[in-house]
């Protein structure tokens, strides 16, 4: 089997500099086709920084990425249509509503307005930001769950065929994370790809069939949930993996005086 | 507490870039020494008009610097919101922090030059109350200013805030423009100023009543001996600055309500699931939409419109004033003319929206992206002036200018559309978040990219200005007018096509970059490798920001 078929989605010897400080380190990852993988790492491990030199966000000082065999960097254009991209914490159009919004994000990528505005309809619905629509309220109004959400609806809205996720979960409400889920899940088995970045562990062991374990700036375990567990949590392994500080005794003693 | 804000604040200024604090500081110093020489040197009989009208424009300075210098304040109210501390305590000691610092010091030892007014007009012991009104006078010119700069930020949550910010932005553009039609005669006249003062006139009374006359008139009181009147004038002032801190403490306090403006009914045009589409199903009608859409709903935006709009009807007023009727219209001109200053920072504006960009990355997206950024700007800022130029015309009821202003008009709107997309791309500066963005100038601005837009749009529109002028003040033949029109157009065309695509061109090949420069600001980005003209462009506005965000005022 050639690449193009087995891997969906590769990140490829990823390194970054920040001002002299290794953000990523030859980064490397596997995202295989019909896989949820699922990415963790403690704060500041660079996970957003590889997700995003993985699509396409930031220039790595070297190393690539590939979807589907194309390369992010080389060919953008082709790799860029393949991918749905859920960056966290950015802005968007603020002053537009959900709808303008996502129809405005699906005609700019040259789809054909009916079909646009039929899944605009549905994401609404589904994502329950129909009744913010009705009143006309804009992006900058939006909660954080609701950017969440609008957010990944424009992840969606052109069909992509590998998805990628910062923090999907994050602010979502526990009705709006089963539907979340389940779109996921269905994507993956119609033969999707995700990779999702999350710091919660019981998440990533519920959502994912993969798993890579993230820390200073290096992958340092990846493979299904069974291998990367090996009989153990997936807490446990990620702490023996990236250190635990001994807690103390008098630690903190004041806070519940 | 307040020593903790001011070391906050110093700890913040250590980062400025030595080089500019001292250029501020020398400036200061200068203009200090400037009020001590105006106090010493005027006639006697001038002497307290100059020292009331150089006092004046102490606090002119103070009023508007905070708003025309970019970049958000040092410490913002907002930082603060959830320490459990009094809202009055919290606004007291920003305001005091204001007050250690080179802005006030520099202030209050212009300020005393009140001391050497008093030597000279008063027996020695006067010089305690020229003390006095000196810190009396700094405390209210600081609260004031303070206070003047958290109200525009609450302004920015209202339509009338907005329109009265626009206000003042508009009569102060205007002023840089056309203020010399007021400025020059006093210039020019400035030695017989420093002999006579105002003489009587009517802005001698008007500032000798103004704040900026109260303690000079304490001093004058106490010098002849009539206390009453003298204690009079330092009550006054005493009141004012208590009313100015009691004002800025009040405003100083964190927002804590909605970010928006409230909202009576849904968005126009927002209707887009049921209605029919009416802009071209393209990637370049979505952005138009898009921008259009943006235009009319950002408060930051619809400011720079605003002061657009304000600007030209306050250069009509000094039109007016200068008694040439016939050219009203240059108020239109002077909307024309901010369209690439006013969009300046069209990527910054967006805060880090431009991540879709990247990840749609497509020869044809970026080009829709900035020819339909560069046709909302034609479309928003030319009916605009277009509309400005028939009121105005219409007011001055003289139309024999109106050609030439048309086609200048034509040409600014072309150059400007090119202008401002290439700048917000080379100098693409970030602004506070949108979402948490507060005051005017938190949308981010480049005074690099500014200056190079200003001077390129009054270039490039040359050939148009070098037919206009013959048909405004010589006899030229019938076909001239058209002629005008006709070179105007291609003019504004031309360029405004190939500076757009010159942007197009940077931005598809530094489009991660730019969206870096945004993202991480302060990370050196590598765009100006320095290779060519546009690099090292890019460079100088990529500095620029760094020392912005570094020395905010």
């Amino acid at each position: 089997m050639t690449m193009t078929d087995s891997v969906a989605f590769r990140l490829d010897g990823l390194t970054k500099d920040f001002s002299g400080t290794r953000a990523a380190d030859a980064v490397r990852l596997d995202v295989p086709r019909g896989s949820l993988t699922g990415l963790v790492g403690p704060n500041g491990a660079g996970k957003t920084t590889s997700l995003a030199m993985a699509v396409g966000l930031l220039r790595p000082d070297s190393g690539t990425a590939f979807v589907h065999g194309v390369d992010v960097w080389s060919d953008p254009t082709r790799a860029k249509a393949m991918l749905g991209v859920l960056p966290d914490g950015l802005a968007l159009p603020e002053r537009l509503t959900g709808a303008e919004l996502l129809t405005y994000w699906g005609v700019l990528r040259g789809m054909e307005p009916s079909t646009v505005r039929d899944r605009t309809a549905e994401l609404l619905r589904i994502l329950e930001l129909d009744e913010a629509e009705e009143r006309g309220v804009l992006v900058i109004e939006y909660s954080t769950g609701m950017r969440k959400k609008i957010g990944l609806a424009t992840a969606l809205l052109h069909a992509p065929k590998v998805l990628v996720l910062d923090e999907p979960f994050e602010a979502v409400d526990p009705v709006s994370a089963r539907v979340l889920r389940r779109i996921l899940l269905r994507f993956v088995n119609d033969g999707g790809s995700v990779v999702i970045s999350s710091h919660v562990m019981s998440l990533v062991e519920n959502v994912c069939d993969r798993v890579a374990i993230i820390a200073d700036g290096q992958v340092r375990e990846s493979g299904t949930l069974a291998e990367v567990r090996d009989g153990s949590t997936l807490e446990d392994v990620f702490v023996a993996l990236v250190g635990e500080r001994p807690a103390e005794d008098e630690e903190l003693a004041w806070l519940a005086t | 507490m307040v020593g903790d804000l001011i070391r906050l604040r110093f700890t913040i200024q250590r980062h400025t870039p030595r080089g500019k604090r001292l250029l501020g500081m020398a400036l200061g110093v200068a203009a200090a020494v400037l009020t001590w020489a105006g106090a010493i040197v005027a006639a006697p009989p001038a002497r307290a008009d100059v020292l009331t009208l150089i006092l004046a424009v102490w606090f002119v300075g103070w009023v508007v610097g905070p708003i025309l210098s970019s970049g958000a304040s040092v410490l913002r109210p907002e930082y603060f919101t959830l320490l459990p501390l009094e809202h009055r305590r919290l606004g007291f000691g920003l305001l005091a922090a204001v007050f250690v610092g080179v802005g006030a010091g520099v202030t209050a030892l212009g300020v005393l030059a009140l001391v050497a007014y008093a030597v000279l007009v008063g027996p020695l012991w006067t010089v305690l109350v020229a003390v006095l009104g000196a810190a009396l006078f700094v405390v209210f010119v600081v609260a004031v200013s303070r206070a003047v700069y958290a109200v525009l930020g609450a302004a920015m949550r209202t339509n009338v805030g907005v329109e009265l910010a626009s206000v003042q932005f508009g009569l102060l553009l205007s002023s840089m423009f056309a203020g010399w039609l007021v400025i020059n005669p006093m210039v020019s006249a400035f030695p017989v100023f420093l002999e006579r003062g105002f003489g009587g006139d009517v802005a001698g009374v008007v500032l000798g009543w103004s704040p900026a006359g109260w303690p000079v008139r304490a001093v004058d009181a106490f010098a002849v001996g009539d206390f009453a009147a003298g204690l009079g004038w330092l009550a006054l002032l005493g009141g004012a600055a208590a009313l100015a801190v009691a004002a800025s403490v009040r405003l100083l306090t964190p927002y804590v309500g909605n970010r928006t403006a409230r909202r009576r009914r849904v968005p126009l045009g927002s209707r887009v699931l049921d209605r029919p589409r009416r802009l071209p199903a393209s990637p370049f009608g979505a952005v138009l939409g898009k921008e259009i859409r943006t235009w009319l709903r950002d408060p930051w935006r619809s400011l720079e419109i605003r002061s657009a709009i304000w600007t030209g009807v306050f250069l009509a007023v000094y039109v007016m004033i200068a008694g040439v009727p016939e050219w009203t219209g240059l108020g239109a001109l002077g909307v024309a003319f901010l369209v690439g200053l006013g969009a300046a920072n069209l990527y910054g504006q967006d805060g880090t929206a431009l991540w879709q960009l990247v990840v749609a990355q497509d020869a044809r997206v970026v080009r829709a992206d900035v020819r339909g950024r560069q046709c909302a700007l034609l479309l928003v800022f030319g009916s605009v002036a277009f509309g400005l130029l028939a009121v105005l015309s219409l007011v001055g009821g003289v139309f024999t200018a109106v050609v030439p202003l048309a086609a200048v008009i034509v040409a600014l709107l072309g150059v400007g559309s090119g202008i401002a997309v290439l700048t917000s791309v080379l100098g693409a500066t970030p602004g506070v978040d949108p979402h948490r963005r507060v005051n005017p100038t938190d949308a981010g601005e480049n005074s690099v990219a500014l200056q190079i837009a200003a001077w390129a749009t009054v270039v490039l529109v040359s050939p148009t200005v070098g037919m206009a002028i013959p048909l405004a003040f010589a006899a030229v033949p019938a076909w001239f007018p058209v002629a005008t029109l006709v070179v105007a157009l291609l003019n504004g065309g031309v360029v405004g096509w190939v500076l757009g695509r010159l942007a197009v061109h940077r931005l598809t090949h530094h489009l991660p970059e730019t969206f870096a420069r945004l993202r991480y600001p302060g990370v050196h980005t590598g765009v100006g490798t320095r290779r060519g003209v546009l690099d090292r462009v890019a460079a100088m506005a990529e500095d620029e920001t760094a020392k912005t965000r570094a020395a905010a005022p």
